[in-house]
């Protein structure tokens, strides 16, 4: 007995300083993350509108979101569409925008980081602005398109080109950030293999397709998940720019679980919507990584 | 020596006209942004649209001013990021302190576990975190600002180990042997060491409470209470199509932005590379 409280005091003594230095961060992530990730979880069982006792109510929730909600589908179809438009798009330009940073030029770092400002904006502020010019009367997009004599776009105001429109804005938003991050794939490839590839011949294309690619592998593989899981969550650019709207056409999921949950207090349900979010997500990050490391494999024996 | 060869030119000069678009179509939406802040209520309706305002009406800044509190936003906003700010460095670095230097029982489940929690996306806890915050009664207070936020994230944990364990152990090894305690140990060798890092996490949580806006529209009612973003969203509402006033809000809005741009930017952009390399 003895013995065993002796044991106790030196383990105390020994790892109570490294518990005590993880304590406020540790605590804050009980309190404010792992518990309430619990209790939204407890959540999705049950009905629930804040004001009335909760309704233990089992898989109702769930059941109701696959088989009974036309909503849930088209909402989680737009954040799809949503996805699909932003995250290519933006691999893609921020891929070229890299590939055009990535030379020794004065001014460069000027062009670099005027290239970031818009991803130091907050999404409001740019929303505000954006829908300023999308306006279909009056706004700049329009007038420039008109200028050059090709036909305006409705590009708020029509059902199809709602999305598109506020991906091209977070693709523009985003684009500096995910430069940033090719280009740093780009500077950490060794010159040695772009001057074998040389001699053997290549050309520059070529080059971009058996060196570039494959030894950014990494960063493509780090912007497709980061900004996949970004772009499953949209909410703030059609909130502020459409509301949703015209009709419902650019309701986007986070949206509905907005909507759920604090215009209609309907807490259980935006819960269980949460959560189907939440794994949506990570089978889309598996599939990546799957997809990711099977690319690599394939390089390593070319 | 540089050849002024036709097929290299013609790549710089195509470079270069590439470079020049790609800042126009940057720049140019915050130019027009600038330009509507200071046209008349009906000159924002002339169309075709002027580069230039007729007439240069600065009494918009003084408008927006009348209309909304911007001055009391932009005092929130910088009390709440900066509070969260201080206190996200300090949990931060003293959790990824204790993740790089100590032993203790169950540390590497408890990092998994840390990793894990980045996973979840802010819907997951957005919905009990209202109803934690209303039945503590934070609702529309500073509190429910800033209290989550103080005990830092696990994404500032993380990146602090990682730069912690870059950092050679021989140091701290010394200043043991010198008799140093762990606490003196953080303070004194390791926290001049991780100043980088500190910086680049510092200006992260600053711009991440300072753009947020689903939070605070989702925990604020009171404009007493509101952020910048927050506050110009509720602009828009009053003045949907007044779109003179409503840009020249945004270019106020933006402007702080801006300027702490300019000073932080190394930092912001170093930053983002060396979490993007790491991640």
């Amino acid at each position: 007995m003895k013995h065993r409280s002796r044991q106790f005091l030196r383990a105390i003594k020994k790892y109570g300083p490294a518990y005590l230095f993880l304590l406020p961060n540790f605590g804050g992530l009980i309190a404010f993350t792992i518990y309430p990730i619990l209790f939204a979880f407890f959540m999705s069982f049950t009905d629930w509108n804040l004001f009335s006792p909760a309704q233990w109510v089992g898989l109702a929730n769930y059941k109701d979101l696959f088989t009974w909600d036309p909503f849930f589908w088209r909402t989680m179809g737009k954040t799809l569409y949503y996805v699909v438009l932003t995250v290519p798009g933006g691999i893609v330009i921020g891929l070229m925008l890299a590939l055009l940073m990535n030379r020794a030029m004065r001014g460069i770092t000027i062009f670099r980081s005027a290239v970031f400002i818009p991803q130091v904006m907050s999404l409001v502020t740019v929303s505000v602005i954006w829908r300023w010019l999308y306006n279909t009367d009056i706004g700049l997009f329009n007038y420039l398109l008109s200028v050059v004599g090709l036909p305006t776009v409705d590009w708020l105001t029509s059902e199809t080109m709602v999305m598109p429109s506020i991906a091209i804005m977070s693709i523009w938003k985003g684009m500096g950030y995910n430069a940033v991050i090719f280009l740093a794939g780009l500077k950490a490839i060794p010159s040695v293999y772009y001057e074998a590839a040389r001699i053997d011949g290549a050309s520059n294309w070529r080059m971009f397709w058996s060196v570039t690619l494959p030894l950014i592998t990494p960063s493509l593989f780090f912007i497709g998940v980061m900004s996949s899981i970004g772009a499953f969550q949209v909410f703030a650019e059609p909130f502020v720019m459409t509301n949703g709207g015209p009709g419902d056409a650019s309701r986007v999921y986070g949206m509905y679980i907005y909507q759920n949950a604090f215009r209609f207090f309907d807490m259980g349900y935006a819960s269980a919507m949460s959560y189907v979010l939440f794994v949506v997500i990570l089978v889309f990050t598996i599939i990546q990584l799957r997809v990711t490391r099977s690319g690599g494999e394939d390089i390593s024996f070319m | 020596m540089t050849h002024f060869t036709p097929a290299r030119l013609l790549k710089k000069a195509f470079v270069f006209l590439a470079m020049a678009a790609i800042l126009v179509v940057v720049l140019l939406p915050f130019y027009w942004t600038v330009v509507s802040s200071l046209k008349t209520s009906g000159g924002i309706f002339v169309y075709p649209p002027k580069w230039l305002p007729d007439r240069w009406v600065w009494s918009n800044y003084v408008d927006v001013f009348k209309a909304a509190p911007f001055g009391r936003y932009f005092l929130n906003t910088v009390f709440y990021s900066v509070s969260v700010m201080i206190g996200q460095l300090i949990s931060c670095s003293l959790a990824g302190f204790a993740f790089a230097r100590l032993k203790f029982p169950g540390r590497n489940k408890l990092f998994i576990l840390y990793l894990a929690t980045m996973m979840i996306p802010t819907q997951v806890t957005q919905v009990p975190m209202y109803v934690l915050m209303r039945n503590y009664g934070w609702l529309d207070t500073w509190m429910v600002m800033i209290i989550p936020g103080l005990f830092g994230g696990p994404f500032g944990t993380f990146l602090m180990r990682q730069f912690m364990m870059t950092i050679p152990r021989d140091l701290d090894e010394a200043a043991l042997i010198d008799g140093a305690n762990l606490f003196t140990i953080y303070t004194k060798v390791m926290l001049p060491l991780t100043k980088p890092v500190l910086s680049v996490l510092g200006v992260f949580s600053l711009m991440q409470v300072w753009n947020d806006f689903m939070w605070p529209l989702i925990m604020l009612q009171s404009q007493k209470t509101f952020t910048l973003t927050l506050g110009l969203y509720s602009f828009q509402g009053q003045y949907y199509t007044d779109w003179n006033l409503l840009m020249a809000a945004a270019t106020l809005v933006m402007i702080p932005v801006l300027l702490a741009f300019a000073f932080a930017q190394r930092y912001i952009i170093e930053g983002i590379t060396v979490t993007g390399m790491k991640g």
